[in-house]
């Protein structure tokens, strides 16, 4: 097994993207944040420490912004190096470095099951007040959090690939 | 500091004491306690001023702007924007590619849908891009092969000498060995035929279209083989379904057309059946009509046509060579 540790550090624009992410849609919700760290040799790698507020939208963007915007990133990095890697093999350095980049970002993706934990609490009494946007997070919520537990089984790397091989060969193909 | 079941105690007591207390079947109730007075951002005490409270932790008004607007700090903007110029780099990097990529995935949707030729245009444009690229190699090549063109496949070869042993090779190479063992059996029939022992010829150039049957070539000259073999065995029905199943596959070759025709007036030279005899005539003008796109065509038209006119006219069924004995040489159909 790897260590936690040895993984952020080498994936770890990811993590300071992921850190980035909640704390710009806690600035941008007005919650109010009390601590954040973007990078540390330590378990979490990094953290953002904000008050817990009972409105679902808000909790819900301030929890899910690494998904969105690591994915978001790593698919954009991985498609402008998919086609050399993966479709054509080549030995292009650089492109090798742009899809570590997309990778390590992706691979941070998942919000940690802290953060879905305050999101898990506010769903149920939204979901009965017919939120659809609470309804919608039930299956990415739960999926999420699976993914999350299977992380020790490389289901952050898996993610990160799966992100990195079929969104540019989805886009690719729409596009061709 | 914390508060265990309404009594204050520290942070090592508040971590151990619970567990101890589970253990011999109690509960405790744990929980922070929060001092009013000092700033849960900065640690600063406050005396005995009780702090407003945000987010439910009291905060100084130093730190209070902090807390409600927390600073990117410069490194991490600087970070963001060296992201957002990699991001761009990577992408006008990879502009080459993409138009090698749109080929890459026009070749294979067009191999998905059987259309071979395009397939292998649009590989050949991939490898003007780089004409080592493995993938667009093979894929032109499994397009050719499946086109039944061994010859144009294997053009698509000179690009690169050395190859991953991955499933398209395998697949191509496998593909490329049948090819090869089709294209070494089908000389074998074409000397045998020459020689004269047309059922030999027709049976080894059946078995090179079975080992290679997404060759349209080897799969009509072996039913042209098997015709020509029946005919000389006066197996005239034979004859006739062996070149119509050709002739169904090329209804625009001239030269299968006229075969018809000779296949049809041998028949009607047998059975004298005038239905069959004007079947005949009617392949017979439109190999004519069909031979009228090239010379070479028209001139084995001139050669054949008189031969299929004396078989239905005589009701005599003789070959070429005969014919060219008593009426001099024209050609060499049957």
């Amino acid at each position: 097994m790897i260590p936690g540790i040895v993984i952020s550090v080498l994936t770890f624009p990811g993590v300071i993207v992921h850190e980035a992410a909640h704390l710009l849609f806690c600035r941008m919700a007005g919650v109010a944040v009390f601590d954040v760290r973007f990078f540390r040799f330590g378990n979490p790698a990094g953290y953002v420490l904000h008050e817990n507020t009972a409105d679902f939208k808000k909790t819900f963007l301030i929890t899910m912004a690494p998904f969105f915007v690591n994915s978001a990133l790593c698919a954009l990095f991985c498609s402008a190096a998919f086609l050399p890697i993966w479709e054509f093999q080549m030995d292009d350095p650089l492109a090798y470095f742009f899809y570590w980049l997309g990778l390590s970002i992706g691979m941070h993706a998942f919000p940690s099951n802290q953060d879905l934990k305050s999101l898990w609490r506010l769903m149920p009494a939204e979901a009965r007040k017919s939120n659809v946007l609470a309804i919608a997070s039930y299956p990415l919520v739960a999926l999420v959090y699976v993914l999350n537990l299977a992380k020790f089984i490389w289901a952050d790397l898996a993610y990160g690939i799966a992100v990195g091989i079929l969104v540019p060969m989805a886009v690719f193909r729409f596009l061709a | 500091m914390f508060a265990l079941d309404g009594k204050p105690v520290c942070g090592a007591c508040a971590a151990q004491r619970p567990a101890e207390q589970k253990s011999a079947g109690e509960k405790l109730q744990l929980g922070r306690i929060v001092d009013k007075t000092i700033c849960s951002v900065c640690k600063t005490d406050h005396g005995d001023t009780d702090l407003p409270l945000i987010g439910g932790l009291p905060v100084c008004e130093a730190c209070a702007h902090k807390v409600l607007a927390w600073p990117f700090p410069v490194w991490l903007k600087a970070a963001m924007a060296v992201l957002l110029l990699l991001l761009g780099w990577a992408l006008w990097h990879g502009r080459h590619y993409f138009p090698a990529g749109r080929h890459m995935v026009l070749g294979e949707r067009a191999l998905d849908h059987s259309d071979y030729r395009r397939a292998s245009d649009e590989f050949t444009q991939v490898l003007k891009f780089r004409p080592d690229i493995q993938k667009a190699i093979l894929l032109g090549a499994k397009a050719n092969f499946l086109a039944g063109d061994p010859d144009r496949a294997m053009r698509f070869f000179h690009g690169s000498a050395h190859y991953k042993h991955d499933a398209l090779y395998n697949e191509v190479m496998a593909l490329f060995k049948h090819s090869v063992d089709a294209v070494s059996k089908a000389r074998r029939a074409n000397e045998l035929d020459a020689a004269g022992k047309f059922d030999e010829a027709a049976r080894l150039m059946t078995e090179a279209a079975e080992e290679y049957p997404q060759s349209q070539n080897l799969v009509i000259t072996g039913q042209l083989y098997s015709a020509r073999a029946a005919f000389y065995r006066k197996d005239y029905d034979a004859a006739l379904r062996f070149t119509d199943a050709a002739w169904r596959s090329a209804p625009d070759d001239p030269n299968i057309t006229a075969s018809i025709a000779a296949a049809l007036a041998a028949k009607y030279a047998v059975t004298g059946e005038p239905q069959l005899r004007a079947q005949a005539e009617q392949m017979l003008e439109k190999a004519r009509q069909l031979s009228d796109r090239s010379p070479a065509d028209h001139e084995a038209y001139l050669a054949y046509a008189p031969r299929v006119k004396y078989r239905l006219d005589s009701r005599q069924i003789i070959d070429g060579a005969e014919y060219d004995r008593r009426f001099g040489k024209q050609g060499a159909q049957h």
